[in-house]
């Protein structure tokens, strides 16, 4: 079954980056550039998950939300914006998103918080994540290897989740320091920490008998990949 | 002091003042008034006595009646050539009490032989009831300066509510509520022209002031989504398979810069939006509980390097802050420390009273210790945007909290006490 996303956003080049980023993963995805393409495309069908910019050209993403709630629609929708803002925030999660993100995003994170989103949604009751020997369930955050439990700590669970998410794709340090330590990217210390979490989380997997999937490239970031 | 307190008090001042003048000056025009006549009437009397003495044959046993006393004695030579008056005081012969008389002493040539003639009228009396008008005067006068005073009160405040009404509007007035103060109704003209001047003032704020606000927000858009092509453009071209290392060494840096711009317009539009105020929500946070809380988010950088965190809380105030402030605030504090420390350092972290202290060990400073506070100052210029501190600043003053830094045995130490905690 694949998943249906609506991308609502003005800015071609980013809309067209996003989509192609999450058709990698599976994703069957739709760009609407306004607000009335945003329209005719809820009409025509249903889709799983909105990726709604605030502001556009016609109309307010606020307004989008409201259209889709009236509609009853199950749409899970992640904001994408540019502004900052605790009100703006509260404004969109109050009207009925799921989750906001702030512009400029890294691919691999809107990509982890969409598929966090789509397991709250979409596979109600089911929140195991699989990849090959490794088994997740989200919910009681236990991480099974060839079925035995492999205890991690929080920020290793998290960087594992991450990967996942994102399995084949280059994931940057920023990327991982934004997702799994809240954004403190003018911090530089933070790739040695990068570095030391995810050298303890590889050892930790290899010594559970996992392949090691966990590869650098060139320094610039990390591939999770078969 | 309220207007009309003011006016009320310096009316009372002068009239007071004209009052004790004009009782003064009607005693004395009285006064000299009674004088004067009495005077006159012992002229008359000298006149008369002359005249008629001139028909006796001894001086001393002439039988009149002219004035209260007389007196006549005689002399060897005329001395005075012209009565002269006086005003006198008189002992009682049998009491200890005086009395005022006018007197008039004039020298008279009687058949060949000199006499000194003195004749005196007691004035005490006529005086006494002309006296008698100036308590009615003082309580008249009085009298009209309560009225004076009600007056005064019923104008202000009828005359003066538009105003009083104004004052309220301007002491409400916040601008980022975005309502302007609205005219009052008045039938004074020059209150009706302040008013609407005050109207127009604050209508042209809330306009500057919704562009500005408008201006920082879509700057921060603007620039924020080419930012947002720029990342994801990068990250698109790390995915490529035939990437070379050289490549991907050059997209990282390219990709560095573009993060660092996204901090720079985050730190900018916090300041501006500081400087609009546009934080007004606050809340009660407990500074000590929100420190802990901020601190745990830090762990691995401790780690990092290696640092001690020395932590003493021996105070449980609150504040009233916008919490997002309030983070930011104790989040750069925390981040400055660790990252300008040495390895192996310490944080002490210390409450005391309403003063936070946030020190940390370190290299000397190198430049003066008040552009600590200054935007993009940073002593490694290439690793830190030097804002953070500024952020701090701005905060502490939004807030009017007093921050100060000092070096000592190879100790940073920022001080911020938490003074009152209304944004300024």
């Amino acid at each position: 079954m694949r998943i249906n996303i609506l991308i609502v956003e003005d800015e071609r080049n980013l809309a067209e980056e996003v989509s192609s980023y999450l058709e990698h993963f599976q994703y069957q995805c739709r760009i609407a550039m306004t607000y009335a393409d945003a329209l005719e495309a809820l009409s025509e069908k249903q889709y799983d998950i909105i990726l709604l910019d605030l502001r556009l050209p016609d109309g307010h993403g606020t307004d989008l939300i409201n259209h889709i709630k009236r509609k009853k629609f199950e749409s899970g929708i992640i904001i994408l914006s540019a502004i900052d803002e605790l009100d703006m925030r509260v404004q969109a999660l109050n009207a009925g998103a799921d989750d906001y993100l702030v512009k400029p995003f890294h691919m691999s994170e809107l990509n982890a918080r969409l598929n966090a989103l789509v397991r709250r949604n979409k596979f109600k009751g089911n929140n195991d994540i699989e990849f090959f020997e490794i088994k997740a369930d989200t919910v009681k955050k236990i991480v099974l290897v060839n079925d035995k439990p492999l205890p991690l700590t929080q920020k290793e669970y998290e960087l594992l989740m991450y990967f996942i998410s994102n399995a084949g794709k280059v994931i940057t340090k920023d990327a991982i320091s934004f997702s799994v330590w809240s954004s403190h990217s003018d911090m530089d210390v933070s790739n040695e920490i990068i570095y030391t979490h995810i050298k303890n989380l590889r050892k930790k997997l290899l010594q559970a008998g996992c392949n090691d999937y966990i590869r650098s490239v060139y320094g610039v970031g990390y591939k999770f990949q078969a | 002091m309220k207007l009309v307190s003011k006016n009320i008090i310096i009316n009372t001042i002068v009239s007071v003042i004209i009052l004790f003048l004009g009782e003064y000056s009607i005693y004395s025009f009285i006064r000299s008034k009674i004088q004067n006549e009495t005077r006159e009437h012992l002229l008359a009397d000298c006149v008369d006595f002359i005249r008629m003495s001139q028909k006796q044959e001894n001086i001393m046993e002439f039988k009149h009646n002219i004035g209260d006393i007389i007196r006549i004695q005689p002399i060897a030579k005329i001395e005075h050539t012209a009565p002269v008056f006086q005003t006198v005081q008189e002992e009682e012969e049998w009491e200890d009490e005086s009395f005022t008389t006018e007197m008039v002493v004039f020298d008279v040539n009687h058949h060949g032989k000199f006499y000194r003639v003195s004749i005196q009228y007691t004035i005490d009396e006529i005086q006494d009831q002309a006296d008698s008008i100036l308590p009615i005067m003082l309580i008249t006068g009085l009298g009209m300066l309560v009225m004076l005073v009600l007056v005064n009160v019923f104008v202000y405040y009828r005359l003066f509510s538009p105003v009083d009404k104004l004052i309220k509007y301007i002491e409400k007035f916040e601008i980022h509520d975005l309502k302007r103060i609205e005219p009052i109704p008045t039938t004074t003209h020059e209150f009706s022209i302040l008013s609407a001047k005050v109207t127009k003032m604050s209508q042209n704020l809330i306009d500057d002031y919704k562009a500005m606000k408008e201006f920082t927000e879509n700057m921060a858009h603007e620039v924020q989504t080419p930012l947002a092509v720029i990342s994801t453009k990068i990250e698109q071209c790390l995915q490529d398979e035939n990437l070379t290392e050289n490549q991907a060494q050059l997209l990282s840096v390219a990709m560095k810069k573009v993060q660092k711009l996204v901090t720079l317009n985050q730190g900018l539009s916090l300041l501006s939006k500081l400087e609009n105020h546009q934080y007004n929500k606050t809340y009660d946070i407990n500074v000590a509980k929100l420190v802990q809380e901020r601190i745990s988010f830090f762990v691995d950088f401790l780690q990092n390097k290696n640092l001690k965190l020395a932590e003493s809380y021996m105070s449980d105030m609150t504040v009233k802050m916008d919490s997002i402030l309030a983070e930011v605030l104790i989040d750069n504090l925390i981040k400055n420390a660790i990252k300008h420390n040495v390895d192996n350092g310490t944080i002490h972290v210390t409450l005391q009273g309403n003063i936070l202290t946030i020190a940390n060990t370190g290299h000397a400073p190198k430049a003066s210790v008040s552009d600590f506070f200054n935007r993009f100052y940073s002593e490694k210029s290439n690793e830190s945007l030097g804002l953070g501190l500024s952020i701090v600043k701005k905060i502490c003053d939004y807030y009017g909290y007093k921050i100060n830094y000092n070096y000592e045995n190879g100790l940073h130490s920022i001080h911020i006490e938490f003074l009152s905690s209304q944004p300024l």
